[in-house]
């Protein structure tokens, strides 16, 4: 859906009109998800964090600012209920971790099953990546590199100057390309070994 | 030629999503959200009411309380209006969106908190000039100290209840310059009641509920100013 049709469903939402929801939850739904996901770790608490963050829209809607957009508003609503809900974890002594490595069925057989794995490997690398870099750098990267936000967007988003965003969203770049290449640099090594290993297997 | 930028974000498209398919899932029915929720309108008016009822509390009780004699000098005027256009100007400043309707930077509303605390000691201490040096004692201050923070109490009740849940970021730091705002509403009315121009007294005995009120609605907001 177009951005201004979304802002104007937004405002007709704001000013009482309950239609308009459906078509907020339609556009919205999707990219809130993979966000939440994303910062969140888990598609099963992604889908919960959703759900309360349509609702505090819902509360909330009467703040939404005449003209305003709302798919930077609804990412900095869901970001609040990430926080809320890291920090109410985290008095629960509970920590997110990256994904379990071992989890994911792996067909290696063929040529698409290696590179399958590859790129399995990438992406935990990513996650391992993100857990581990501060918060504020990893909040700059999600927003710009997988929610295609604007840098400006991004900075309102998280209350900060659009340089100070830029340089942190570039931090989380420097080191996820880092782990990348050193995973590329392992990759041909690792590759002997699942051959060796599946010589020593046959015989 | 321009240089190139260091921090140039073209080649993040490089690292690869983690969870490339979870915005592929179906999206489900919409279903709208239970519970009242005001409209704009129903927010606009209950805003209005809250903040006449805000400023309705520190004029009738400065009127009960007496206003002070001189209360028509040139100099003592012009600290009043330039303290409560500040407290307007100041609030808007922080509180208003971007052309995106996002909230404004974490910088700016720090410029205004500290703009709010600078301008009324500098004003404090301009009309100190001419005023005789009396000693600060407690009996002096304790009067004016809680008459002040009564007189912030009522525009802080109503701040706490229009911004509960309102503020999309650094709700703390937000609730601070309301806060601030509300005690320098206190600090308007004592100073339109009492007649002592000692800057020791006009900074403590009217002046810290400024500070007392900006860490009050800085606590409120980290607690119930989250959106």
């Amino acid at each position: 859906m177009d951005e201004s049709l979304l802002n104007a469903a937004m405002d007709r939402y704001a000013c009482g009109d309950p239609r308009a929801f459906a078509a907020l939850h339609q556009a919205l739904h999707p990219r809130l998800l993979a966000y939440l996901t994303r910062m969140s770790g888990s598609p099963v608490l992604a889908d919960d964090l959703l759900q309360e963050t349509f609702l505090r829209m819902h509360r909330a809607r009467s703040t939404f600012a005449t003209g305003g957009a709302v798919i930077p508003w609804a990412y900095a609503i869901a970001r609040n209920v990430h926080i809320d809900h890291a920090r109410a974890a985290r008095l629960r002594a509970t920590e997110r971790l990256p994904s379990d490595p071992g989890s994911e069925t792996v067909d290696r057989g063929g040529v698409d099953a290696e590179s399958a794995a590859i790129a399995a490997e990438a992406a935990r690398a990513v996650e391992r990546v993100l857990a581990r870099i501060p918060a504020s750098q990893r909040d700059a990267f999600v927003l710009i590199r997988y929610e295609g936000l604007s840098v400006i967007d991004a900075a309102a988003i998280l209350g900060t100057t659009p340089t100070a965003v830029k340089l942190r969203a570039f931090r989380a770049y420097e080191a996820l390309r880092a782990e990348l290449e050193e995973l590329k640099r392992e990759a041909p090594a690792r590759a002997r070994g699942r051959v060796e290993g599946g010589a020593d297997g046959r015989s | 030629m321009a240089a190139p930028d260091p921090f140039s974000l073209d080649d993040f498209a490089s690292i690869p999503d983690p969870i490339g398919g979870a915005s592929t899932r179906p999206t489900p029915a919409p279903v709208p959200p239970d519970g009242a929720s005001p409209t704009r309108d129903q927010r606009r008016r209950r805003n209005l009411i809250a903040g006449g009822f805000g400023v309705t509390w520190v004029v009738f009780l400065v009127w009960r309380l007496g206003v002070r004699g001189n209360i028509g000098d040139a100099g003592l005027l012009a600290s009043l209006v330039v303290w409560t256009a500040l407290t307007v100007g100041g609030l808007a400043l922080a509180l208003r969106t971007n052309p995106r309707g996002l909230p404004q930077s974490l910088r700016v509303v720090q410029i205004v908190l500290l703009a709010l605390a600078s301008v009324y000691v500098a004003g404090v201490l301009v009309r100190d000039v001419t005023a005789p040096n009396v000693p600060i004692h407690w009996s002096n201050v304790i009067g004016c100290l809680t008459w002040a923070h009564i007189l912030a109490l009522g525009p802080l009740a109503v701040a706490a209840l229009i911004f509960r849940r309102s503020f999309l970021s650094f709700p703390a730091w937000r609730g601070a310059v309301v806060g601030a705002a509300c005690g320098l509403g206190g600090a308007i009315g004592i100073h339109a009641h009492c007649v002592v121009e000692t800057a020791s007294h006009v900074l403590v005995a009217h002046g810290l509920v400024i500070v007392v009120s900006a860490l009050v609605g800085a606590a409120l907001g980290a607690r119930q100013g989250r959106l």
